[in-house]
């Protein structure tokens, strides 16, 4: 009796196992047999992206409806997080910007790329790698989200202000103007009419940008901003600020839109995103009157950029992974869509593309792309971490604030390190369990 | 035993044969009781429950007891936000109740004609919506090209630099927005309360040859206590729950310069969603909750039922 039992309990699992293992070797669907409608949420400019190869992805895949639901890059975030966390209402496909990448990459909630059917490790070499490290877990057993776009940090300068001001203005002249403090300096004031114009809107995005790729942490979790660069950098802010030479406004604020439209700020260092934002809302009518540089004494020359990923509460995840494979892992989406809102693709296949060594006739002709790709090659590997965002918020406060009483930038530097080592410890804590937990695999 | 088992067993069918036969009055009162126990006693627990652990939304949650409760009192900058939330509602609240007061016994004494007109513009602020007057005042406020600053500089004063330095003017603006916002709210209860009021009072106090502050001080105020009662109530709530003030005059959860504009609320939201400290935030909020409690305590000594 105990005999038969056990045959029939071994040939049960076995046939279970024999049916497991068959299921796991799932075939992609066809094209036209993949149907359903898929929601994608996230923030402008990336609902124009999308808008432009909606029909192209509707000739490949017929049956996929595509809705768009975006709003605020925060307030997109924050419903994320919120959806997650319920385990409902997050859309089929969702943006991840750089930023909170560090939130969710070592947790649950989105469907692991690494898996069958996905299978994304064999595209692995055809995108810039610091940015497929970034959606990889510390375990390197998950994988979040795909990467979209990077943002080559380069500073967006206005060419006729620079001409007005009597400084060079062409770009070769610009860089080598901007290589030394002292030629930032000398800029900053040859530019600046008091209650008229300045060189740029805020001091404190002088240091904030030298982090712009926010690496505030090495492997071990020490800081990454203890350096005799990161401290030239704030020094150089803080005599911006003394003098009086910045506008004191917030970026990215109302009235620092305003100001840059009314030519009243002449310099951004950002993303290659902000081309983009620069042609569409910001000040479209400046056409032709831009440039740009490299921006000096950057570690990793890299703003943002986002992500596509899948909540693992997604019904319909064959077609949402198709959108996302369609979207940024080909060519002509990739191209199309950075032709549409200038997100410079992570995915290396594209560059392949004319439009990489046209002229951009917004920035009097420059050869932007070709610089842009310069600079996403010069970058160094990045260490995410749970303590980012809070990590970022702290500095920017200590840094703006120490600007605000003109405290030294030593004092700045150091008080700021232990406020974080306080305010984040138990965050700290959760990270050095995780780094403990990959390293023992 | 089997006695206590049969009293339990009868009060029990008591109850229910009560139930049944007020069955009609239960279910009219019940949308109130079930929409309370879904949105506000079970929320009520959850978050205390929250309070106790450790939660990011995705993993598990990880229980610590007391410990948020006891980091946060650690805490540099919640304690920061705490004296910036107790300055705010208590420097906005005294010139709004007090403005309050005087501007609905004006209209209420009908010493100027148009009371309707007042009432009514004085109240508008109240119905704006919050965010979209912080915008507006937050271009106000501008330091470049913030229409205050503008006038400033046609009058020739130095414009003001409302959120650098040590940020000494973010409070003021806030204060400021605030107090407009508000001030016609609790003027239109103080007006209701009024109203209640017999002109007899008055009457007499004037054939006695009393003059307006008079009235005002031992007629109309002592007759008000359980009005101003309530408004302290309500402006304890809101003075420490403020946040669509700060959190869009200062564009974001930073608290500005030195976190001189980080108010409990701001702290709450940017622990929660910026963070990710679910029961850190969690346990902020029941702080609040408490010093709203004790405040309250503290109001009902001062002004609480005694003979009016």
């Amino acid at each position: 009796m105990k005999k038969a039992l056990i045959a029939v309990f071994v040939s049960l699992v076995s046939f279970s196992l024999a049916f497991a293992g068959g299921s796991s070797e799932k075939k992609a669907s066809a094209p036209d047999k993949l149907s359903g409608t898929i929601t994608v949420g996230g923030w402008p400019s990336g609902d124009k992206a999308f808008q432009a190869i909606i029909p192209m992805f509707n000739q490949k895949y017929p049956n996929i409806k595509v809705e768009l639901q975006f709003q605020q890059s925060a307030d997109h975030h924050k419903k994320l997080l919120t959806s997650l966390a319920a385990g409902a209402g997050a859309q089929d496909v969702v943006m991840v910007e750089a930023r909170y990448i560090g939130m969710f990459r070592d947790k649950r909630g989105f469907v692991n790329l690494l898996d069958k059917p996905y299978d994304v490790k064999r595209m692995e070499n055809d995108f810039v790698d610091y940015k497929w490290q970034m959606a990889n877990s510390l375990d390197k057993k998950q994988m979040i989200g795909l990467p979209w776009d990077i943002g080559p940090l380069s500073m967006f300068y206005r060419k006729d202000m620079f001409k007005e001001a009597g400084l060079p203005y062409e770009p070769e002249e610009v860089q080598k103007l901007f290589s030394s403090s002292e030629g930032f300096l000398t800029a900053a004031r040859k530019l600046y009419v008091p209650g008229k114009k300045w060189l740029l809107g805020n001091a404190a995005d002088i240091f904030m940008v030298r982090k712009a790729n926010r690496d505030w942490y090495n492997e071990d979790l020490s800081f990454r901003f203890e350096d005799a660069e990161t401290l030239k950098t704030l020094d150089i802010a803080q005599t911006i600020r003394k003098e009086g030479l910045d506008a004191k406004v917030l970026r990215n604020s109302n009235e620092w839109i305003a100001m840059v439209k009314q030519g009243q700020i002449a310099i951004d260092m950002s993303g290659s995103w902000f081309g983009g934002f620069l042609k569409t809302f910001i000040a479209p009518e400046t056409a032709g009157k831009w440039g740009i540089v490299k921006v000096p004494n950057v570690e990793v020359p890299n703003w943002g950029g986002s992500f596509l990923a899948i909540p693992e509460q997604c019904k319909n995840k064959e077609a949402a992974w198709a959108f996302i494979e369609f979207a940024i892992a080909t060519k002509e989406a990739q191209n199309a869509m950075f032709k549409a809102v200038d997100y410079f693709p992570a995915y290396k296949p594209a560059w392949d593309d004319p439009v990489y060594q046209a002229a951009d006739p917004f920035f009097d002709n420059q050869k932007t792309r070709v610089l842009w790709i310069d600079i996403s090659k010069g970058t160094k590997p990045s260490f995410v971490t749970i303590m980012d965002a809070q990590t970022e918020a702290i500095m920017r406060s200590a840094v703006s604030t120490g600007l605000d009483q003109g405290i030294s930038s030593k004092q700045v530097l150091e008080n700021v390190k232990t406020q974080i080592l306080n305010e984040t410890a138990q965050d700290r804590k959760v990270m050095e369990d995780l780094i403990k937990k990959a390293k023992g695999k | 035993m089997t006695a206590n088992l049969e009293r339990r067993q009868i009060v029990k069918s008591h109850l229910l044969k009560d139930l049944y036969r007020n069955r009609v009055a239960y279910a009219y009162i019940s949308p109130f009781y079930i929409l309370f126990i879904i949105f506000g006693a079970f929320p009520l627990v959850a978050g205390f429950y929250l309070s106790l652990h450790n939660w990011d939304g995705l993993s598990d949650m990880i229980f610590i007891g007391f410990g948020n409760y006891i980091n946060l009192f650690k805490d540099t900058v919640f304690l920061k936000a705490v004296y910036n939330t107790l300055f705010i509602g208590i420097i906005a609240h005294i010139p709004m109740l007090f403005g309050a007061l005087i501007l609905a016994f004006i209209i209420n004494m009908g010493i100027i004609k148009g009371k309707d007109i007042f009432r009514t513009v004085y109240f508008l602020p109240v119905i704006t919506g919050s965010v979209a007057v912080a915008i507006v005042f937050r271009m106000l406020y501008g330091v470049r090209a913030g229409l205050i600053n503008y006038v400033l500089t046609l009058a020739h004063i130095t414009p003001i630099d409302w959120w650098g330095g040590h940020g000494a003017w973010i409070k003021p603006a806030i204060i400021i927005l605030f107090v407009w916002k508000w001030i016609g709210w609790n003027m239109v209860i103080y007006l209701a309360g009024m109203q209640g009021i017999s002109n007899d009072y008055y009457e007499a106090a004037r054939i006695d040859g009393a003059n307006l502050p008079q009235m005002f001080f031992r007629i109309t105020l002592p007759l008000l206590k359980p009005i101003i009662f309530f408004t302290l109530i309500q402006s304890t709530i809101g003075g420490l729950t403020i946040f669509a003030e700060p959190y869009m005059l200062l564009e974001g959860s930073s608290g500005g310069t030195n976190y001189e504009g980080l108010t409990l609320m701001v702290f709450l939201y940017r622990d929660a969603f910026e963070y990710v400290h679910f029961g850190y935030a969690s346990a902020v909020a029941y702080v609040v909750s408490a010093f709203i409690i004790i405040i309250s305590f503290f109001n009902m000594k001062f002004f609480g039922k005694e003979n009016t």
